[in-house]
């Protein structure tokens, strides 16, 4: 047990301190520490211990000799990725993909929140709230599926509509200056209500008074909108931001995949598309834990910027 | 990373099953071994075994194939089976160091990476057990040569009949044509007139059915005396690269002929097996290039309104002069066994495997068992009513599908197929072209086919579709094939050389 000097008016006490060491605190607490342990585990053996398999971007990995006696080789396959004609348009096209995907799916989700909480029939905002989530549970290929049905040149709804109006049909998926607006517009239709969520439950915490006083102050709707619940919301809209910025590298491979055809390789040909080609397909793991290791890079850079952008502009940020 | 945590879950559920069913499991085996029949055979053994099993005829633990082969040999299996993605599994199984006895490797290369570094047992080495093996490989040198390493070595034990099954082939709505008194085409001018006439008959319709994206041009490409990859020229005895050649600009004319003139579907490179079928089945196509199955298949989707609906076999078009009447011929089945080289009873194995390769072995696993599966009338064979169709068969006995049987004898199942089909199936194979060769590379070469390979198959399939659908203009074509030359087509092609030549000299080694 120790001790420490306390000074009060001149007169000196010893106090015993109310710290127990670490050892007393596991005592203390060993069934709650218990309760903790399998979610600890979880964590170390699924999300830590695999980090290390990215010593594999820095070998020649071979599967049946493992990490442990697979031969190094240093940053081959960087160098190899850094070389490959396709390295600059595969990284273009990822950037400008993840970019779209930002400027227009980021905003969408906020207005739909903003849209469903001006409502006041509580029905028909629970009836819009979940039909615009459904589509966050349909599967990739069933979209993609869709996606062909609808933009066919001949009987697809989007140019029968254009054809009724006097336009011209358009070849929507050969054409690759297209490809990334059916991406991103698609994209935006899947995730648009699930991204609601947070924002809604986020405007639940605004206190009622705020909209009270503003009435009082003789604010319409509008000016509500804008400087209550659109600052009640900040910091949900900036951390989200943060976190989005982050994966603007991260295209899903599948619906690229699936929507992409020869003629549009131009603009649909990704980075996953690429490791997909060259990497799995081809048993080459190394190569493409290489390639993952660069994204995830350029990624972490990215959301260190944004985070700290973020500190010095608004105040608000992960850490 | 996702592989990582996906591995090291298994590896943890694994010791979790292990642990808990070790006892259960020896028990088990040793019930098996009091069992006094089949003492000629030694004892009974219970082997793992992983495979591929089927959407359409999923794996079953009383399938009958499997206890006749258990009651020949002795070896029963307990099986893994995978539905999907099985790349993953299998290289999860490999890299957890816990190998099934038997194994399905889906491509040569994986049998060879994996094989050369310890994993898989060298058939070579045991050549001497196993004379039905030895015998099939010195009677199809094809085969042979398709399933060496880079070193000449065997890890790859193949599979041999079902690919007669997946023949490409062009088709005709033989109903439409006799309608309106058409004869299928025997050329591309043809083809072009004859597909001309359907579209002013169904002025709807995309008379000619190809899909997703390039792959119509695989099987177009005999026809022009070209291919739409690298390839082994028999005739000159030489590796070319098909895209870039002169009739292979014929091909992609025609074909943006065909597109601009509305002859094929405008999207056809997006289309999907789906769309594809929609548009045989709802009248909107007439002559198709796909495999040979859907003739019967696409029927049966129509159900009862399926009377007047009819797919015949078309002998396939030819291009240019030197073209030829060919279908691609997709070849050896991919899949092919691999034996773990740590297996106990490795020596068993191999003695069930040779059994594959013998006639009984081959008759078994073919046909089943006389008096269950078939019957024998007036000295002919007939499978059981039961099985209405090949799939039929497959999914209650098991029978033919992918880890049953080394060589099936395909003749059997003809009796399965509808009469149009059946004559189809004889005349296909004097319209195919000889198989390509499958090769084994090198870690080394295997880096460029990836790197390189993948670089010029890339541009070289934008450019061609580009041609296709008119966004280019054919003026281009020289600086294309320029453009993808510098790629490193040659590189590619010096790789596939000299993979040939070493292939070929371990086979005239062996002799």
């Amino acid at each position: 047990m120790s001790f420490e000097l306390t000074g009060k008016g001149g007169c000196v006490f010893l106090q015993p301190q109310k710290n127990p060491g670490f050892l007393t605190k596991v005592k203390r607490d060993k069934y709650l520490l218990l309760l903790l342990l399998p979610c600890a585990l979880y964590y170390i053996i699924f999300k830590y211990v695999p980090i290390f398999g990215i010593s594999i971007a820095f070998m020649d990995y071979n599967l049946f000799k493992g990490i442990t006696e697979s031969d190094w080789v240093g940053f081959k396959y960087f160098s190899m990725f850094f070389n490959t004609p396709d390295f600059w348009p595969v990284l273009r096209n990822t950037f400008l993909l993840g970019l779209y995907k930002l400027i227009f799916g980021f905003p969408a989700p906020i207005i739909l929140a903003l849209l469903i909480n001006e409502v006041s029939k509580s029905f028909l905002k629970r009836f819009v709230q979940t039909v615009s989530y459904l589509p966050h549970f349909i599967s990739n290929v069933v979209v993609a599926g869709i996606a062909v049905m609808f933009l066919s040149p001949t009987g697809g709804v989007v140019n029968q509509l254009l054809s009724a109006v006097g336009l011209e049909r358009i070849n929507f998926l050969v054409e690759a200056s297209w490809f990334r607006s059916i991406y991103v517009t698609t994209d935006v239709w899947q995730h648009i209500g699930w991204g609601t969520i947070i924002y809604l439950a986020a405007l639940t915490a605004i206190d009622p008074q705020l909209y009270e006083a503003a009435r009082m102050d003789g604010a319409n709707r509008w000016k509500q909108a804008l400087n209550i619940t659109l600052p009640g919301i900040a910091p949900a809209i900036v951390i989200i931001l943060i976190l989005d910025i982050g994966k603007i590298l991260e295209i899903g491979f599948e619906k690229v995949y699936l929507l992409a055809t020869p003629a549009t390789y131009e603009t649909a040909d990704i980075i996953s598309t690429y490791v997909y080609r060259v990497g799995l397909t081809q048993g080459n793991y190394s190569y493409a834990t290489a390639i993952d290791l660069f994204t995830g890079i350029i990624s972490f850079i990215f959301i260190i910027a944004a985070n700290s952008f973020s500190r010095r502009v608004s105040g608000s940020s992960i850490w | 990373m996702n592989i990582w945590n996906r591995k090291l879950g298994l590896v943890a559920l694994a010791a979790v099953i292990t642990g808990t069913l070790l006892s259960g499991c020896t028990k088990e085996n040793v019930a098996k071994e009091e069992n006094p029949e089949n003492a000629a055979l030694g004892k009974e053994v219970t082997l793992e075994m992983m495979t591929f099993s089927h959407t359409n005829w999923p794996y079953k633990e009383n399938w009958p194939i499997y206890q006749y082969l258990k009651e020949e040999t002795g070896i029963s299996f307990k099986v893994q089976p995978v539905m999907s993605d099985y790349t993953t599994t299998m290289n999860l199984a490999i890299s957890s160091g816990e190998i099934p006895d038997l194994m399905m490797v889906n491509s040569l290369n994986a049998a060879n990476t994996h094989g050369e570094s310890g994993a898989f047992v060298d058939y070579f080495e045991h050549l001497e057990q196993m004379p039905n093996y030895k015998k099939f490989l010195e009677d199809h040198p094809e085969v042979k040569a398709a399933i060496l390493s880079p070193e000449g070595r065997n890890y790859f034990m193949p599979l041999y009949g079902l690919e007669q099954q997946s023949r490409r082939s062009w088709l005709y709505r033989d109903d439409i044509f006799k309608k309106h008194n058409l004869t299928p085409p025997t050329t591309y001018d043809e083809l072009y007139t004859v597909a001309k006439k359907l579209k002013e008959l169904y002025p709807d319709s995309f008379p000619i059915a190809v899909f997703n994206g390039l792959s119509p041009l695989v099987n177009m490409a005999p026809a022009f005396n070209t291919n739409s990859s690298y390839y082994y020229d028999f005739e000159k005895n030489e590796w070319r690269y098909g895209p870039t050649e002169a009739n292979y600009k014929k091909m992609v004319e025609y074909m943006n002929k065909f597109y601009t003139e509305g002859l094929v579907a405008p999207d056809f490179m997006a289309h999907k097996r789906k769309q594809f079928n929609d548009l045989l089945l709802q009248n909107k196509s007439f002559i198709a290039s796909d495999y040979i199955g859907i003739m019967d298949e696409l029927p049966l989707m129509l159900g009862d309104k399926a009377a007047e609906f009819s797919l015949d076999y078309m002998v396939p078009p030819v291009g240019t002069p030197d073209g030829k009447s060919h279908n691609v011929f997709a070849g050896l089945q991919s899949d092919g066994f691999a034996v773990a080289a740590n297996s106990k009873e490795r020596d068993r194995l191999l003695k069930y495997l040779d059994f594959l390769f013998s006639p009984e072995g081959i008759e078994l696993a073919t046909w089943g068992r006389e008096g269950e599966t078939f019957t024998t009338e007036n000295g002919a064979r007939k499978f059981n009513p039961d099985y209405k169709e090949f799939g039929d068969l497959r999914t209650k006995t098991g029978i033919a599908t992918i880890g049953a049987h080394t060589v099936l004898d395909m003749t059997a199942y003809e009796s399965m197929y509808s009469p149009k089909m059946r004559e189809a199936m004889k005349i296909a194979p004097d319209h195919e072209t000889r198989p390509q060769p499958r090769l084994a590379y090198t870690n080394e070469e295997n880096e460029v086919l990836s790197m390189v390979g993948e670089t010029v198959k890339k541009f070289h399939e934008e450019q061609i579709a580009k041609f296709i659908l008119g966004q280019k203009p054919m003026d281009d074509w020289d600086a294309y094939v320029n453009e993808v030359n510098k790629l490193g087509v040659q590189q590619v092609l010096d790789v596939h050389k000299s993979a040939y030549e070493r292939t070929q000299k371990f086979l005239n080694e062996a002799k």
